[in-house]
């Protein structure tokens, strides 16, 4: 299964889409999150970060003419500034995660890490948790994209396990004070309150994002005969014979359950996301980069 | 209830199929769903608003037994039997006469008895025989012992009312020899006057309303010195005192109009005078809306008669010459034995003691004393025989006459001819008809008798010359909607056609000699028309709907109030009427289906 997922996630096609995704979107997440933190940091000093070849359309200014005169190639100098965002990436990898065609497991963990990547060339902070009923597996303030290794082999080693209940968890994850972004990437399927998560996120000063995700079995249901429908988490069954009115109704619970949750992020000024697994990760990330 | 196919019962083995077929669809399959989150909710909801959505897998089920039930009694073709609902053989005679044309009841009284009719014969046990009987004025059986339903009624959808009276007499009897025949008959009659059959199961369905009814219920005509006098019956059919406009047409123009003031229940004379003499066509019209239209115009024909030229060839017979001179209708020439090539162009020759050698080409002939011939062998000649037998039409109104005959020849009844009188040596009279023409021979003079001296003889005369100088038609010139009528074409007339009223022309002769005619259902003015070489005789006569006997649409209620002890018109349908529940029980099992997709799409 891993190695599976090594190969689907991280192929070569993959990552030349995250170099692409990158230069075309230019700007990174906390470059389109806010504008406060770009005054805090002017007239700050600034701290030697990285090089990188340059790239038609970067400023002359900070080409590094002697690593020129050593390379006889053009670099840029890349700079730590004050104004690096911490972002928090919540990663759910409930067994529920694990379903589908497209399995949402893939397309949940190939939008993390471009997500990571992007705010990694941007020299923001990324924290990736993985997390189901309690936090599974972390990764806590990279910088840099050679801290990106970390990110996939975390994400390479995660198995789906456990029951969805990502509220809770992401409220008992002690965040540390100050702004910062915080992504949320789950289906969702959990009795917790989503208020909850928001209230307790957007008190620790975090713009958040919502990513819902669901596979296209969820969202049109193909249901041809009587089932018995066995929960993946919990292993309970419910018995349905198919008719039109259970498609009915479930079209129904369905976009009931769709609309609770946009309501309730559009009530806390929230940016919800919906996608289905089977949205290329290029589509996935240019809607949370725009913000819907 | 009695099942026909009551094989169909094996079909009873689905049901149990069914439950089998539900029980194994039961089994469900597994399927993994990643969270059963939104299938509770979904289940919840599904409950909520349908409380007894558990039972909806049973309710098809159920459903699904209730019209597979349905259809295996379908197919077991039940029928419901009612009283007198299994005799094997039903008699189904309806009404065809004018009477069944009255609006009184729906569209018509024939219409709403046909329709009757119709849902019995559907509705009877399969294999029932049915013998349809159309009561016009013959009597008719349109279909016997049939078990075909389809040709059945479509015997019956083809039946069309008369304008004549039904023949009740007929009926009655024809019923009666059938019911003779298969004792365990039922007979049901349609109509508006009941039949009494004695010894049968009679079912009577009255169609009648008690319409309003007013008739021309008869029609005359005398000529007079100032003109035609013509009188017109007026009758009053209905519960209610009326005023009635009434015109009288000649040749086809209105003539004079009156209103005449008529009591409930009862009739008016109207007279109409000097008409013009030469008027042929003669109509009396009611200009009044009531239950039946046909009664309302009744025609008159006007003929002409021309005198027939008689010639009378004789030495001296003072006797026939008198008795004939006299004959109102004859114009007699007179002339003695020689100059026989001559004659021609008479309607009557009388050869008195002598016949030519060569006979005449036309007319008719009398002969008295015939010498030998071409048309008939003499056997003898006897004297003072005893008459031993008369028969014939010209000894009406002289029963008892008696005479005796001093001499006669006997004569060969020719194969054309017939007896007439017969003595103790052989004939001694004949009549027949011969090549289209009409002959009498007797066989004596009449001097040698004393016929002559009875009171009888201008009788016997005026009777023989009735039947050698027919009228064209023999019984009348106005006869009812339905009846025969018999022409007695001229000698002379190549052919002869009918025009009816509608226009249309029938050929009536060739062939000779011309048989009744019977195509007189529409009323109205027929001419007969007759082409001989000097040319064309035409003769009216006319067919009047018999209003007397079919117009008093009442007379049937008070038939009814006599007979059966239903009062309202509702209740006189046959109710010993069977019933067929197959056509039923398929509507039922389209409703259950209908049901059943309606619960299955709408997941009630």
């Amino acid at each position: 299964m891993k190695s599976k997922l090594k190969s689907q996630l991280f192929d070569s096609d993959f990552l030349k889409k995250l170099e692409q995704l990158v230069i075309s979107t230019k700007i990174s997440l906390a470059d389109g999150a806010s504008g406060n933190r770009k005054s805090r940091a002017k007239g700050s000093s600034v701290e030697f970060s990285d090089y990188r070849e340059y790239s038609i359309g970067d400023d002359f200014k900070r080409i590094d003419w002697n690593a020129y005169g050593r390379f006889e190639k053009l670099f840029i100098k890349l700079f730590m500034e004050e104004r690096e965002a911490p972002i928090h990436i919540f990663l759910d990898n409930s067994k529920s995660m694990d379903w589908g065609e497209p399995n949402k497991s893939i397309a949940s963990r190939r939008l993390a890490a471009a997500l990571s990547y992007i705010s990694l060339c941007s020299y923001d902070r990324v924290s990736l948790v993985c997390m189901n009923d309690v936090v599974d597996k972390f990764k806590s303030d990279l910088r840099g994209k050679n801290s990106f290794s970390q990110i996939l082999n975390l994400m390479d080693s995660l198995e789906y396990k456990g029951t969805t209940d990502i509220f809770n968890t992401v409220s008992k994850y002690n965040l540390k004070s100050g702004k910062g972004i915080s992504i949320v990437i789950s289906d969702f399927f959990t009795k917790g309150n989503l208020l909850d998560m928001i209230n307790y996120l957007q008190f620790k000063k975090q713009e958040v994002y919502i990513c819902h995700i669901l596979a296209p079995q969820e969202v049109e249901p193909e249901i041809g005969m009587s089932l018995r429908l066995i929960d993946i988490e919990s292993g309970e069954f419910r018995d349905v014979t198919s008719s039109p009115a259970l498609v009915k109704t479930y079209k129904k619970v369905y976009k009931r359950f769709i609309t609770n949750i946009e309501d309730t992020c559009k009530g806390r000024g929230v940016n919800y996301m919906f996608m289905e697994s089977s949205l290329p990760p290029e589509k996935m990330v240019r809607m949370v980069v725009n913000g819907s | 209830m009695t099942f026909y196919s009551p094989w169909a019962f094996l079909g009873l083995i689905t049901i149990p199929m069914i439950i089998i077929l539900y029980l194994l669809k039961q089994r469900h399959k597994d399927y993994t769903v990643s969270s059963l989150f939104l299938w509770e909710e979904v289940l919840k909801d599904l409950e909520a608003n349908a409380p007894w959505q558990k039972l909806k897998k049973n309710l098809l089920m159920l459903l699904q037994i209730i019209a597979a039930l349905l259809l295996v009694f379908a197919l077991a073709r039940p029928f419901l039997n009612a009283v007198g609902s299994d005799t094997p053989h039903v008699i189904v005679a309806i009404d065809t006469s004018l009477s069944m044309k009255a609006t009184d009841v729906g569209e018509s009284r024939f219409e709403e008895a046909k329709s009757r009719a119709n849902k019995l014969i559907s509705n009877l046990k399969p294999g029932t025989a049915v013998t349809l009987i159309s009561i016009g004025k013959s009597v008719n059986i349109e279909e016997n012992l049939s078990s075909d339903r389809a040709r059945l009624l479509d015997k019956l959808n083809k039946l069309k009312a008369s304008n004549s009276a039904s023949n009740t007499e007929d009926a009655e009897s024809l019923i009666s020899s059938i019911v003779k025949q298969n004792a365990e008959s039922r007979v049901v009659v349609f109509g508006d006057s009941a039949i009494n059959i004695s010894g049968a199961n009679v079912e009577f369905s009255k169609i009648s309303n008690n319409g309003d009814n007013y008739a021309v219920t008869m029609m005359s005509h005398t000529k007079t010195e100032k003109g035609i006098t013509v009188l017109s019956r007026i009758s009053n059919y209905s519960t209610k005192d009326v005023t009635i406009p009434v015109s009288l047409y000649v040749d086809k123009n209105v003539f004079d109009a009156k209103n005449v003031d008529i009591k409930k229940g009862e009739t008016a004379n109207v007279y109409w005078n000097e008409v013009l003499p030469e008027a042929s066509l003669l109509e009396t019209r009611i200009d009044i809306n009531d239950s039946l239209a046909m009664d309302n115009r009744a025609w008159n024909a006007v003929n002409n008669t021309k005198k027939n030229k008689a010639l009378l060839v004789s030495e001296s017979n003072v006797f026939v010459e008198k008795v004939a001179g006299l004959y109102n209708g004859i114009e007699l020439y007179k002339t003695g034995y020689e100059s026989s090539d001559e004659w021609k162009g008479y309607d009557l020759y009388i050869f008195d003691g002598f016949l030519p050698k060569k006979i005449p080409g036309d007319g008719n002939i009398m002969v008295f004393n015939p010498n030998e011939n071409e048309m008939f062998d003499i056997i003898e000649t006897v004297e003072y025989p005893e008459i031993t037998e008369m028969d014939g039409s010209i000894f009406r109104y002289v029963e008892g006459f008696d005479f005796s005959i001093g001499k006669t020849k006997t004569l060969k009844v020719p194969s054309w001819g017939r007896e007439i009188l017969e003595v103790n040596g052989g004939c001694a009279a004949f009549s027949g008809i011969y090549n289209n023409r009409r002959v009498m021979v007797f066989g004596f003079d009449i001097h040698n008798t004393d016929i002559p001296l009875t009171p009888a003889f201008p009788i016997l005369m005026a009777n023989s010359l009735d039947w050698l100088l027919p009228e064209s038609i023999n019984n009348a010139q106005n006869v009812y909607s339905g009846e025969g009528i018999e022409f007695n074409i001229d000698p002379k007339a190549r052919e002869a056609f009918i025009e009816t009223p509608s226009g249309e022309k029938i050929q009536i002769a060739p062939p000779f000699p011309v048989k009744a005619f019977d195509k007189t259902d529409e009323p109205g003015l027929y001419t007969l028309r007759q082409k001989s070489d000097e040319g064309e005789q035409q003769f009216y006569f006319t067919v009047n709907v018999p209003s007397q006997s079919e117009s008093n649409l009442l007379q049937g209620e008070d038939l009814e109030n006599d007979n059966t002890k239903a009062p309202e018109e509702g209740s006189q349908k046959p109710v010993n009427t069977g019933m067929n529940i197959q056509p039923l029980l398929l509507w039922l099992i389209a409703i259950v289906l209908l049901i059943e997709w309606w619960v299955y799409t709408n997941g009630v």
